[in-house]
């Protein structure tokens, strides 16, 4: 009996320090519902959905990736051309605003994969050199007047803007990749070898798993979620900028790290993401109901303790789970 | 520990050491090949390539990415990563032309006490530059944190700090003594020559002589073992990203000097993908190990010169980005380990 009830204990524990990410974030939005005036109204959450559900695409993307061991930088950029891409074409015939971007994203994740995996460049490396390129490229397609027409209007607007139920489509959007990333790295063979590589990279291999064919896969995955986070930021906005998009990948990278997916590789889970993307979409949001003057400068202080608070808790609480 | 060598065991390492290295002779210097080639194509295609001027231009250029790279192969030799080396540039000059410019002696002839105080003024620049570097330092090792979340952290805290010390408008430093320092010669060579081949200098001595580099590139390689022969992990990470801040502080405040007038909000930005892009070059693996610092070196001369050749042949600076990815991915391609 005795031995049941520690045993018990122990594993509560065990889940709770498993559950830093969740914790933070409740911790988050008790603060944030009982303090901040009107961080409840229904416009206020609606207009974090929309927000987080463009980065968090790319956090999923981001996690298979870092889960494989590897790192993308170059979602960003990908983003970017995908946006730029999604406006050109919005004109164009039905679902050619989908399309293209996405075989672009594709494109891209692939020259990663075919970087990391076939000329073997470190993965920080080749996409860094792709981040470089793609941005270099997005320049170069907008042209002299570095502005391009918009899609306001038409019914590639209503991705971002259009909701049923009262939730818009970019969540509900980012709620069903997150449940097919979900599905995918839990129950089919892929999301067990992407586990596998990032754990021991020579023991998969020696298993017999396909590794290059993995990594090829998920940078093809991560490049595909750049793109449709970058489709869902033109159809947001309207009109495209090249440098649109800058320094989306450290925000990705910052949700997958905070939602306890460890930059080592195979450890930790892809749902948990929506933890990481939740607290980083939180934040800024508290920040500018809390200050009355719109400076940045002090928004970006303030983000930048609350996100180290946020961190040092999760490194208190994971501290033993990590160590067993 | 290599502290209790002795003399003849030190020499016995070297020697292996050159020895191994003979194989790899080939490969590491595949990168001064594809250098000379770089130059030898623009002497033939650019106008006035091979002129004093773009020298003198290049180099003064290359200086801030130059220092930084140096302390960010350090910091990469260790397992990490420093994103927040732009912010800690705008941070240091930032305090350092606030604090120059308080006083009237600010524009007043060169005199012992301006250079005094300009001294101070500096060395407040590198102690807030070394405030950031012992932040990363204490928080990636103390706490565990991954190094690029810490650094991104430092980065978003830096340049807003930065921002909020110089407000909304850039500070100009014209007319006053300050920019003379950033045109200042020394018998003819600019006062950023002087520095970058002082800074390298130092650097080659602390990567090939020092036992710091040893526990570096050990913590590094293999963390868990540093920590049971004994190395201070705290202390050796903390010392690395304060020498990388320190080195960019360098370069922020030369960087105000040269340009000057301090804009907070875009002093240093982006230099961390070149001066990564420098040590990717220069062969200094991601995942820790030896420092190379003559690769780093090579590799940010060689990310300046596309720059400058960009700019001289009159190519748009949209492909320059393209032809800085191409040249990385060859760099990096030639001289892997096959």
């Amino acid at each position: 009996m005795k031995a049941d009830a520690t045993s018990i204990k122990s594993h509560a524990a065990s889940w709770i320090r498993s559950q830093g990410p969740l914790i933070t974030l409740v911790v988050l939005l008790i603060f944030a519902v009982m303090r901040v005036p009107g961080f409840r109204s229904a416009v206020n959450i609606t207009n974090i959905g929309k927000q987080v559900s463009m980065t968090g695409v790319l956090a999923i993307g981001m996690a298979f990736v870092i889960l494989s061991g590897g790192i993308d930088l170059s979602v960003g950029s990908i983003a970017a051309l995908a946006a730029l891409l999604a406006a050109r074409c919005s004109g164009e015939f039905f679902l050619a605003p989908i399309l293209i971007p996405l075989a672009a994203g594709v494109t891209a994740g692939a020259m990663n994969g075919v970087l990391i995996t076939r000329v073997k460049i470190p993965p920080f490396t080749a996409t860094l050199a792709m981040m470089l390129g793609v941005r270099g490229l997005v320049f170069i397609l907008a042209g002299k007047t570095a502005v391009v027409s918009g899609v306001s209007g038409q019914w590639f607007s209503k991705i971002a803007w259009g909701k049923w139920m009262g939730v818009p489509y970019a969540a509900m959007i980012f709620a069903g990749i997150l449940g097919v990333a979900i599905v995918i790295s839990r129950y089919t063979g892929f999301g067990r070898s992407v586990y596998a590589v990032g754990g021991n990279e020579e023991a998969a291999n020696m298993m017999g798993l396909r590794v290059t064919r993995c990594k090829m896969k998920v940078y093809m995955i991560s490049g595909a979620c750049a793109a449709i986070g970058g489709m869902m930021l033109a159809s947001r906005v309207t009109s495209v900028r090249p440098d649109i998009a800058v320094g989306w990948e450290l925000t990705a990278i910052a949700a997958v790290v905070i939602s306890g997916i460890s930059l080592v590789g195979g450890i930790g889970k892809i749902g948990h993401v929506l933890y990481g993307v939740l607290i980083l979409g939180v934040i800024p949001n508290i920040i500018n109901r809390l200050t009355e003057r719109q400076t940045t400068y002090a928004n970006h202080l303030i983000t930048g303790m609350l996100l180290l608070a946020v961190v040092l808790i999760q490194s208190r609480i994971a501290k033993k789970h990590n160590t067993h | 520990m290599p502290d209790s060598d002795t003399p003849a065991k030190l020499l016995a390492s070297a020697n292996m050491q050159h020895a191994t290295g003979g194989m790899s002779f080939v490969k590491a210097h595949s990168m001064p090949f594809f250098f000379l080639a770089l130059i030898v194509l623009n002497s033939i295609f650019t106008p006035s390539f091979l002129s004093i001027d773009t020298l003198d231009n290049t180099l003064r250029q290359a200086f801030p990415m130059m220092l930084v790279a140096l302390g960010m192969t350090m910091v990469i030799s260790s397992g990490g990563i420093d994103i927040s080396v732009g912010a800690i540039m705008a941070v240091s000059a930032a305090v350092t032309a606030r604090i120059f410019a308080l006083s009237v002696l600010a524009t007043t002839p060169v005199s012992v006490l301006l250079i005094l105080w300009m001294a101070c003024a500096i060395c407040c620049g590198l102690l807030a530059a070394g405030v950031c570097g012992l932040l990363n330092g204490m928080l990636i090792s103390k706490f565990k944190i991954q190094p690029i979340i810490v650094t991104l952290i430092v980065m978003f805290v830096a340049r807003s700090v930065a921002q909020m010390i110089l407000g909304e408008l850039p500070l100009s430093l014209m007319g006053t003594r300050f920019e003379d320092l950033g045109r200042l010669r020394i018998l003819g060579a600019p006062i950023q020559v002087l520095i970058m081949i002082g800074a390298v200098a130092a650097m080659l001595f602390i990567a090939k002589k020092t036992v710091f580099a040893r526990r570096v590139e050990a913590i590094g390689e293999n963390r868990r073992a540093a920590r049971l022969v004994g190395i201070n992990i705290f202390r050796v990470t903390v010392g690395v990203y304060v020498l990388c801040a320190v080195l960019c502080a360098i370069a922020g405040v030369m960087e105000a000097a040269r340009g000057g007038r301090v804009d907070a909000g875009r002093l240093g930005m982006f230099i961390e993908l070149d001066a990564i892009a420098a040590v990717a070059i220069g062969g200094t693996a991601f995942s820790g190990g030896r420092a190379r610092i003559l690769g780093t070196v090579f590799g940010a001369v060689l990310v300046q010169l596309v720059t400058v050749i960009v700019n001289m042949n009159d190519i748009s600076y949209h492909y320059s980005l393209i032809l800085k990815a191409v040249v990385l991915v060859t760099a990096v391609w030639a001289q892997k380990d096959k």
